[in-house]
């Protein structure tokens, strides 16, 4: 072979590694439900877009960054939306189907953290598709990140709708693609979950020491002092 | 003699002007008309009694029904435990059984359809240490209460019977699952900060 044919196949060979396709997906945690937290000393979601308007926007910002190969995935919570829409009367998931048209993400609705877990192992050809991006907008503690939070239980979240640490052992860490950007918006994920994150997936989670506040709009800020951003 | 059918008019035209003077002139700084000041008048002293406007009756307190819901069924015992941080609702344990095999649980409600007792109260804590028949069932999954990285029974509650006042029952609470795995740091003995 001709040293310059060498040259281009080498070359053309270097581009179908570097630029393979990646899916960056984005998570959506539900809100809870007003019955349950007016009685409460200090009541979550008074909006209850919070997660989906920091989500979408989060959307937005990454779809420039994307290659035509690359897929943009937004998974949200559906039971909560659904019962808070009961609550408010309003149809809230058309409004999250209209926000995932403006962003040109592709919307999957999840029921249970097994299926989001099965998304990510197995919802695409993970040979092929890795996960390069993965962030996470919804309530958390430092141990659990919940999509479920006071809206089927007051105060509280059924075990299927919430992803502790100790559940992270079902991710297949071959999902995800080495360096792949993972983050939760949640609150004290930085305390323990990344870490175990990490240690599960082998990919670094960066989570938050402290609080974070999403009752600015925009995206969530941390709100303890002292608070920040750790992997 | 020509002037005579006057006298009436002009003491008519003069109770005319005197009906136009605003009575209220007599308490007003008189050099704030004259010079045009900027201070503002003081207001008229009030009047020695003055008439208070009554004060909407409150609201008559809220009374729960001595029965709610579906009392059809199995019945269970519940007895309710307000703590501080807690998210579960109390004890549950089956009619027939002693207290010794309650259940630390959360009630799981449909909101304006199976409530709990005390969603009837003006104060959601306000029946500590009541006791109830339950009617419903333990759901076939866990809850999670995020304060104490416990997971506990869940009642899928569809009506209750009112019991009344009870002595507490000798049960603690469960410990944390963080505790149990041997982390006692005193962040966690305290519970787990939580917020969004």
């Amino acid at each position: 072979m001709p040293p310059i044919l060498r040259f281009v196949c080498g070359w053309l060979f270097l581009c179908a590694v570097t630029v393979s396709a990646a899916e960056q997906i984005i998570v959506s945690g539900g809100c809870a439900l007003i019955y349950h937290e007016k009685t409460r000393p200090r009541p979550h979601d008074r909006y209850w877009g919070n997660f989906i308007d920091t989500a979408a926007l989060r959307l937005s910002q990454i779809r420039p960054t994307l290659t035509d190969a690359d897929r943009l995935t937004w998974l949200v919570y559906r039971p909560a939306y659904v019962a808070r829409g009961r609550e408010d009367r309003v149809d809230y998931l058309a409004a999250i189907q209209a926000a995932a048209a403006k962003t040109g993400a592709t919307l999957f609705w999840f029921d249970t953290s097994r299926e989001l877990i099965n998304y990510l192992n197995k919802g695409q050809d993970r040979d092929r598709l890795k996960i390069s991006r993965f962030e996470y907008f919804g309530h958390s503690n430092m141990l659990c990140i919940m999509f479920d939070y006071s809206s089927d239980l007051g105060g509280a979240s059924p075990a299927y709708g919430i992803l502790h640490q100790n559940d992270l052992r079902d991710l297949d860490r071959d999902s995800f693609a080495k360096g792949a950007y993972v983050k939760s918006w949640g609150c004290h994920s930085g305390e323990s979950y990344s870490a175990e994150w990490r240690r599960r997936t082998g990919v670094p989670m960066i989570g938050a020491i402290g609080k974070t506040d999403y009752s600015r709009g925009g995206l969530p800020f941390l709100s303890s002092p002292g608070g920040k951003w750790h992997q | 003699m020509k002037i005579l059918p006057v006298i009436p008019l002009l003491i008519i035209s003069a109770l005319a002007v005197g009906a136009q003077e605003p009575a209220a002139d007599t308490d007003a700084d008189p050099t704030a008309a004259v010079t045009g000041s900027a201070t503002p008048i003081p207001a008229p002293a009030a009047p020695a009694a003055v008439p208070t406007v009554s004060a909407p009756a409150p609201a008559p307190p809220k009374v729960m029904p001595s029965r709610h819901g579906d009392c059809t069924g199995p019945a269970y015992i519940g007895h309710r435990v307000v703590t501080e941080r807690y998210t579960e609702w109390g004890w549950v344990w089956r009619e027939q059984e002693t207290y010794r095999k309650g259940r630390w649980t959360i009630i799981e409600e449909q909101p304006g359809v199976r409530m709990i007792p005390s969603r009837f109260l003006d104060n959601i804590n306000g029946d500590d240490h009541y006791e109830y028949k339950l009617y419903g069932e333990f759901a076939p999954y866990k809850g999670y209460d995020p304060n104490y990285d416990l997971f506990v029974e869940v009642f899928r509650l569809k009506g209750f019977e009112v019991i009344g006042p009870a002595e507490p029952v000798k049960l603690k609470p469960p410990l944390s699952s963080s505790k149990r795995r041997g982390n006692s740091s005193a962040s966690r003995s305290r519970g787990i900060d939580f917020d969004y």
